[in-house]
């Protein structure tokens, strides 16, 4: 299941009608080389060994000495909730705000939302954060929202009664506010 | 592999309009597969090749992003 | 008209381009044309919505599976075979008579492909992509699924990793159905959320 340079992924390995949960998906070799997610491929790759689906050895052979420095006692939890580097900063309920200024280049935000009052309703897996410029110096994970937006909120008086937007958001696009949306 | 013969069909319906688009889809899982980048990359590149032209055919804009990708990871210059 | 036995048809503009990045990247050892023929019939075959009706049948006969999918979709999908690239955070919500999910991607095209395929060329439009995040109840009755002013709308706008699926409401007087023939009744467009079984 794991890229192989030169383009071919094994035979039959995109094919393969049982595909693993994404995690197994990652290349060790480009992900160690890359300098990318180097506590997140820690982590990930221990829940692996741990469960079974890759031996140490495997690991090895793919990558070369593979660090597994997390204590025996990591667990799904730990590396949903990130790497130490980045700690969710909201919790499901927190009524939060999008900054309306700074998505220069690339970004993830949609324009119509940027400004808005919205509660978050779910804390996803920690996910890179888009580059915000086309060739930014660090790539750091960092969690997810999904946050509920009424309608009203979003487009005024035009916005229908009973309906809500969820959009899912990178941290570093919000705010806390203390005003309930 | 080219000729409205061989257009994939799922459930009746086709994938592809046009083998071209299987094609450069086929590409940009590849490269990025190869790279080890994460899916997020291409797509990074897509919304902004959306964004640039919002009316441009989809598949065109996925092989502008595709180029743009190719481009910015330095496989080849915008020469070749 | 072009005489198609003596003159075949000459690629278009973007067919040479396509065909041109394709040899590049082949010298450049990025793809080999065998990978490409894969994903394509992968994508035409091994994906589609069929995949994600075979879900939606097993969440309505089985409240257990339907407990862990809600709770987590992407293992549950896993049970029965699914997954792969954008199925890997599969998350499902659930239509009620009190709530109606509907699901868009507004920044270019995000779609749970293990389970529903590709998008069909409506969900990737300018019109729809716009339109559904701002008029979801008048959109949704231009498409041929009104819902009433009392049912409150949630629109889900894939924007990041996560990829959302529609478990529809199981229709009524199917209590005898075998799951296979629950499955024949859950569309794709009900599973994006503009359409009813």
């Amino acid at each position: 299941m794991f890229a192989i340079a030169g383009g071919a992924l094994g035979a039959g390995g995109f094919n393969t009608p049982m595909f693993r949960h994404a995690i197994e998906r990652m290349d060790p070799g480009h992900y160690l080389t890359s300098g990318y997610y180097e506590h997140w491929l820690t982590a990930v790759a221990t829940l692996l060994v741990e469960g079974g689906f890759v031996t140490r050895d495997e690991l090895d052979a793919r990558a070369g000495p593979f660090p597994l420095s997390l204590p025996a006692a990591v667990s799904a939890a730990d590396v949903d909730g990130g790497p130490p580097v980045s700690m969710p900063r909201f919790e499901v309920g927190d009524p939060v705000r999008v900054r309306d200024e700074g998505f220069a280049g690339h970004t993830r935000c949609p324009r119509y939302v940027r400004g808005r009052r919205g509660r978050v309703v779910a804390v996803e897996p920690v996910a890179p954060a888009p580059e915000l410029e086309a060739h930014a110096a660090e790539k750091v994970d960092e969690a997810v929202y999904a946050v509920r937006f009424e309608s009203t909120e979003l487009w005024g008086d035009e916005g229908g009664e009973q309906c809500c937007v969820h959009v899912d958001l990178y941290e570093h696009y919000l705010e806390p506010t203390g005003e309930a949306p | 592999m080219t000729g409205a013969a061989a257009l994939p069909r799922r459930n009746g319906e086709l994938a592809f309009d046009a083998p071209w688009e299987g094609r450069v889809f086929g590409m940009a899982i590849g490269v990025v597969e190869t790279l080890g980048l994460p899916w997020s990359a291409f797509q990074t590149h897509l919304i902004a090749a959306i964004a640039d032209d919002p009316d441009r055919p989809y598949y065109e804009s996925w092989l502008a992003a595709l180029e743009a990708l190719v481009a910015d990871q330095g496989i080849a210059s915008t020469h070749e | 008209m072009s005489d198609a036995h003596h003159h075949p048809t000459e690629p278009s503009p973007v067919e040479r381009r396509v065909q041109a990045l394709e040899e590049l990247l082949v010298e450049k050892g990025m793809v080999t044309p065998d990978f490409i023929d894969v994903v394509v019939e992968t994508m035409s075959n091994d994906f589609g919505p069929m995949n994600g009706a075979k879900v939606v049948a097993r969440a309505w006969v089985d409240p257990h599976y339907k407990a862990r999918l809600l709770a987590d979709g992407t293992p549950a999908i896993a049970e029965l075979g699914f997954g792969g690239p954008e199925g890997d955070h599969i998350v499902v919500v659930e239509n009620t008579p009190d709530v109606h999910n509907v699901v868009v991607c507004t920044l270019c095209s995000c779609y749970p492909w293990p389970v529903l395929g590709l998008p069909p060329n409506w969900y990737k439009s300018p019109p729809y992509r716009a339109r559904m995040v701002r008029e979801p109840r008048a959109l949704l009755a231009e498409m041929g699924c009104p819902v009433p002013d009392a049912v409150e709308i949630r629109v889900w706008d894939s924007s990041a990793e996560i990829r959302y699926l529609v478990l529809p409401e199981r229709p009524a007087g199917t209590d005898g159905a075998s799951e296979d023939e629950l499955a024949a009744l859950v569309t794709r467009d009900a599973m994006i959320g503009v359409a009813r079984p």
